[in-house]
């Protein structure tokens, strides 16, 4: 089988390749002839689109309407905003809600590096693991096991934070099952819950259980688009399951992969407040503050809504400079990214 | 931000949701009292306080003790024979301490309850945790209800009030209140925190003693271990009493939580405020607070606390008090009637309530419980006159005993509720039906009661009456402090943090001196030199 | 032992067998307990339920109080039938929405392109504040209308940008030779392209389907009248609120335990999406691009 017959079913990554073909590159929409689209206006290319001008308004102008238009309303990040005074009637205050940010509070400080902790470790197992759950269900020789072990993993999705806190503490907490069988039975007892040391642990524990198996389905999805023929050839060729694995099963993830990884890079600062504020009684705030709670305690609580909104922005920003860069590097190494160049 | 808090929580429904938060049987909601001037506010002539005569009570009440009845009375007095509505709809904005009630068109109890009002109520909900938001959008918004359920959280609550809501003194000021009686009924005390820049702006939903709290304690489970009528005459004794109610091979622990405010009470200390000449000082800046830590983390390592406590669910502190899992947990009297309606032991399920002793024997002085749940203010551009808003307010303070307090409380006979004798027992329909929110347009102050059980009022009563004289009020409550409205919430759940790290041992009692510190720094001096100020210039008058 | 060859692939030794199996075995059972004490909670008697400190295994006997009460008054029915409503017509309108927007943004030479998909992208890193939305769904005069559950999550820029990337993938000279065909970009988007992407279009019709039921904030803020509230603001009052029913400032009648309510809540809010979940798991679960690119 040739290369070229593996193409059309090439899945995200695998195409980087042919468009990089120069004869292939920017292949014009709507029936123009690729060569003569550069010379052509403005005016006439708009005209020229107006069916896809037509096709991308709806989910624009959504966008527009109920996305940058009330984002206008960060400007109280500036205000000592009061709801009943509405943002004409508030105070400016220039850069005084900024404040907390640059002024280097310590119980800012400790929010950040926690934050910043915590993003570390959800990136290194948090991240990888429905990937690495999606291959070895791919893998797996029963379509029946699959689907079955498939169906069981995404349930916890649907837990809401309350209830799985919940859950995990009376699994696992002192008075706990687990605990009360080892004390009933003179085994001495095991700290997790409450415990400061083990609460990074605990929390990228709790995100892999009860978000692993649902986020396995993109990645499920992005393999099923990769050409059985592809393994075929491989197999004819007389590649062994492993070499299949990297030539064939993780090229064909590496644009989704890659995708997902920036777009969660742009959110780096966000962590999972409702998740963690929830523990946070137990453990302390020395482990278990981060930015979104930071903001809440010090913001939210006292109805100092600008502050929430000026931390907003700063974490925005910052997540659009991650992501522009990130995209960069992407391109750098001849991928995609989210969109290409 | 992210829509879930499970610390803003409102006054609204159980006290113990607010001790759970705050981890004080205070909310600092009382504290929101003042006004923009105290000297101003003191000008308020309060609305004259006038009991109604037409019930008496089996076990009789004082300023602090609440009035008992061990039975519903026979045969109820229908006291308002105007209806209060205008035949035009009325909204009202509000929070929900339970699950959501169905809505007006299948809900019978709505439905009998405009035909006495003689207006529609409209009724938006939001459950406890989410009504700060829903609030705070609303009023941004500008399309504000007839009635409004003020959170007392609410950040500049006297400017708010001034530009949204009705100035009511003209028709409640001194003797004026007579024309709502059952609004003259309500206690002088109360009305102290609905003055705002000199004018009283809203109605008040007094709790007060009934919020209260003190360790309950399961008696039959302290009977089976042979200990009746505890009674600990010091610390020392306390321990040896938690000690023997623990067991954890049989998963059995004496508290529910760390009673670190039990123990703040034992040594005396200040119900969050305390007033000396003209100086404000709070509980957390006493010296005896290294005492107290020290004695809380002796009792956290003796082991005596449910090792999860410190998560600090209110639902899981009921189910272990419940299951027997706990012998002891801190709450108020409102908590006390809600173990009995929810316990599944049976028959043989019975509470009572510890006094505080001192730490080294002597008395302890408990805490006086928060004057308010919240205010109800009228909003200024609702349709509705003052007088017919007022007439509702009053209609919903109607007090126990008469008729339309067990409609309110119970709904309709043989759907809401069944009688046996004269006490109402609720049916599951009737506590579905009747939870929209009413309690929170106006109350009356609350009477000991509990349906088919007349010892748990005899039991409240006698402990109401042995504390009453000890009882330490917050010396804030009424005057207004800006720094206080902003960020008593916030700074003092940093004190919470280290506090529960001293008592779980994760950090050193000397780690709370420099955490009180910062407290001044960043906000404590100035709430005390407000507050100085504030009773200053009521002083003078 | 001879290897059976199954889509190409040669069926793995058993060492490799028993590793997948028992990781695959301990992640299950990980999910698996918990799942069967949520489920023998909601029908555990309550004294049990007490007595455990909240978490049952194995009910002594079955009582299914907790879920009579939850259904008592006809509320929560009401709010079933309105979430399936706002899901599925919610999603249909998203995917229709999206997958057009995503389209356009994935043909190479579309003028707008680069600016839209920025447009696109940037909006995922910043959110709006909750009162300026509010006031915007206001303006738009959607208060208290069921569509203020809909229009203003319509389009979910991570499901647009996932979309567009598959789309990008496809097989540039398909989409080619449909146009020499004479196929307008309408036809080529329908009878090309989205026959091509039924994985993805349901993974992302899964995402914003799940993204309507699990909604109840935007109730919270524009729906005044309970009436119209979804499933899981309801349930949320159960909940959330950390009390029990009741005003709990009387006597009342005993009611099931938190727990007991709270784990039928969860049961009763998972068994749709366990409904519709095995229809759209074929299509991502099993490769469907093969035949259909070669025919």
């Amino acid at each position: 089988m040739s290369r070229r017959t593996a193409l059309p079913a090439a899945p995200p990554g695998r195409l980087a390749d042919a468009r990089r073909d120069p004869t292939r590159r920017d292949p014009a929409p709507a029936g123009h002839a690729g060569g003569a689209r550069r010379r052509l206006g403005l005016g006439r290319r708009l005209l020229r689109d107006r069916v896809l001008l037509l096709f991308a308004l709806p989910g624009i102008a959504l966008i527009l309407g109920f996305h940058y238009l009330p984002l206008l309303g960060n400007v109280i990040a500036f205000q000592d905003y009061q709801p009943f005074l509405g943002i004409r009637g508030s105070a400016w205050t220039g850069f005084t809600n900024f404040a907390v940010i640059v002024d280097g509070d310590p119980a800012f400080l400790r929010a950040l590096g926690n934050t910043l902790i915590l993003t570390l470790l959800q990136a290194v197992f948090v991240f990888p693991a429905p990937i690495l759950l999606a291959l070895l269900m791919n893998s797996l020789f029963s379509e029946r096991i699959k689907r079955i072990a498939q169906s069981i993993l995404y349930l916890p999705h649907f837990m809401s934070w309350v209830i799985v806190v919940a859950l995990f503490q009376q699994m696992l907490g002192g008075s706990g099952l687990l605990n009360n069988y080892l004390r009933a039975h003179d085994l001495g007892t095991i700290d997790i819950i409450g415990n400061s040391e083990l609460f990074r642990v605990l929390l990228t524990s709790q995100v892999i259980w009860k978000d692993t198996g649902w986020a396995t389905i993109l990645f499920l999805a992005a393999l099923s688009t990769i050409d059985a023929q592809l393994y075929e050839a491989a197999s004819v060729d007389g590649a062994s399951r492993w070499r299949q694995l990297w030539h064939v099963t993780l090229p064909g993830l590496r644009g989704i992969i890659i995708l997902l990884f920036i777009l969660r890079l742009g959110d780096s600062l966000t962590v999972g407040f409702e998740q963690i504020i929830l523990q946070q009684q137990a453990v302390g705030r020395d482990v278990s503050e981060v930015l979104d709670t930071y903001v809440y305690n010090n913001g939210v609580v006292g109805g100092a809504w600008g502050v929430a909104a000026a931390v907003g922005l700063v974490k925005g920003l910052v997540g659009v400079a991650l992501v522009l860069v990130a995209n960069k590097v992407a391109h750098v190494f001849g991928e995609d990214g989210v969109y290409s160049r | 931000m992210q829509p879930i808090s499970r610390r803003t929580l409102l006054g609204g429904g159980l006290a113990a949701t607010a001790v759970a938060v705050t981890g004080t049987p205070l909310l600092t909601a009382c504290s929101s009292g003042g006004a923009d001037t105290a000297a101003a506010n003191l000008a308020v002539k309060l609305p004259d306080h006038r009991p109604y005569q037409g019930v008496q009570p089996d076990l009789p009440g004082t300023d602090r003790v609440l009035a008992g009845f061990l039975k519903y009375p026979a045969h109820p007095v229908r006291a308002i024979h105007e209806k209060p509505g205008d035949g035009k709809p009325i909204s009202f904005l509000t929070n929900i301490p339970g699950a959501i009630p169905p809505a007006e068109n299948r809900n019978r109890f709505w439905q009998a309850m405009n035909d006495r009002l003689g207006s529609d109520l409209s009724i938006s909900m939001a459950s406890n945790d989410e009504y700060p938001k829903k609030f705070a959008t609303r009023i941004a918004g500008g399309d504000l209800p007839d009635v409004l359920n003020i959170p007392p959280t609410t950040p500049e609550l006297p400017a708010l009030l001034k530009a949204k809501c009705r100035n009511l003194t003209e028709q409640l000021s001194g003797d004026a209140v007579h024309d709502y009686p059952f609004l003259a009924n309500i206690p002088t005390e109360y009305w102290k925190g609905c003055v705002f820049n000199g004018g009283i702006y809203g109605v008040p939903v007094p709790r007060g003693m009934s919020r209260t709290s003190l360790p309950l304690y399961r008696v039959d489970l302290l009977a089976a271990k042979g200990i009746k009528n505890p009674a600990p005459k010091n610390f020392a004794e306390f321990l040896d009493l938690c000690t023997a109610m623990t067991e954890p091979k049989r998963h059995r622990w004496a508290w529910t939580k760390a009673p670190t405010a039990y123990v703040r009470q034992m040594f005396g200390m200040a119900n969050q405020w305390k007033r000396s000449g003209d100086r404000f000082t709070t509980m957390y800046e006493d010296e005896a607070n290294a005492d107290a830590l020290e004695a809380t983390r002796k009792l956290v390592a003796a082991g005596v606390v449910n090792p999860d406590a410190f998560g600090d669910k209110a639902s899981a502190r009921k189910q272990w008090f419940n299951g027997g899992i706990a012998a002891f947990d801190l709450d108020s009297f409102v908590a006390w009637n809600q173990y009995y309606a929810e316990n599944t032991a049976g028959d043989a399920f019975s509470v009572d309530m510890l006094d505080v002793p001192g730490f080294d024997g002597g008395l302890g002085k408990p805490w006086m419980g928060a004057a308010l749940n919240n205010v109800t203010a009228f909003s200024t551009g609702s349709k509705h006159s003052t007088e017919t808003l007022l007439k509702l307010a009053n209609w919903m303070a109607a007090p126990f005993g008469t008729e339309e307090y067990l409609f309110r409380k119970y709904g309709v006979a043989g759907r809401h509720y069944t009688l046996h004798g004269s006490d109402p027992i609720p049916t599951k329909v009737g506590v579905v039906e009747t939870g929209i929110g009413l309690q929170y347009i106006c109350d009356s102050d609350l009477a000991l009661y509990y349906a088919g059980r007349p010892e748990v009022p005899q039991r409240q009563h006698r402990i109401q009456q042995r504390i009453a004289d000890r009882l330490v009020y917050d010396a804030s409550y009424g005057l207004y402090s800006e720094t206080m409205s902003r960020k008593w919430t916030q700074l003092t759940a940093v004190l919470l943090d280290v506090e529960n790290q001293i008592v779980q041992g994760k950090q050193p009692v000397s780690a709370w001196r420099p955490a009180v510190k910062t407290f001044l720094s960043s906000g404590g001096t100035a709430m005390k030199s407000e507050l100085a100020k504030a009773y200053a210039e009521a002083a003078k008058r | 032992m001879s290897r059976r060859i199954v889509n190409g692939v040669p069926a793995p030794s058993w060492p490799m067998r028993v590793v997948k199996g028992l990781v695959l075995a301990v992640f299950c059972a990980a999910v698996v307990i918990p799942f069967v004490g949520v489920i023998a909670t909601s029908v555990a008697p309550d004294r049990q339920i007490d007595e455990a400190g909240g978490l049952v295994l194995i009910p002594h006997s079955i009582s299914l109080d907790a879920y009579r009460s939850l259904f008592a008054g006809g509320v929560v029915t009401r709010a079933l039938g309105i979430s399936v409503l706002v899901t599925v017509v919610g999603t249909l309108l998203s995917l229709t929405v999206s997958g057009l927007l995503a389209y356009a943004l994935s043909r190479p030479g579309f003028v707008a392109r680069r600016p839209l998909l920025l447009i696109v992208l940037f909006s995922m890193l910043f959110s709006p504040g909750m009162i300026p939305l509010y006031l915007v769904v206001k303006q738009a005069g959607l208060l208290n209308s069921i569509w203020a559950l809909i229009v203003p999550t319509m389009v979910n820029a991570f499901n647009v940008i996932v979309l567009r990337a598959f789309f990008a993938n496809l097989p540039g000279e398909i989409i080619e030779s449909a146009r020499i065909d004479g196929a307008g970009e309408l036809r080529t988007f329908t009878s090309i392209v989205l026959p091509l992407s039924k994985a993805v279009l349901s993974v992302i019709g899964l995402f914003y389907a799940v993204g309507y039921w699990n909604a109840f904030f935007s109730a919270l803020l524009y729906l005044d009248d309970s009436r119209l509230w979804p499933l899981q603001l309801v349930l949320r009052t159960y909940v959330i609120n950390d009390t029990q029913l009741g005003s709990g400032e009387l006597g009342t009648e005993r009611l099931p335990p938190q727990a007991a309510i709270q784990m039928a809540i969860l049961v009763v809010s998972i068994v749709p999406i366990l409904l519709v979940y095995p229809f759209l798991q074929r299509h991502f679960t099993k490769g469907v691009l093969t035949g259909a690119v070669k025919g």
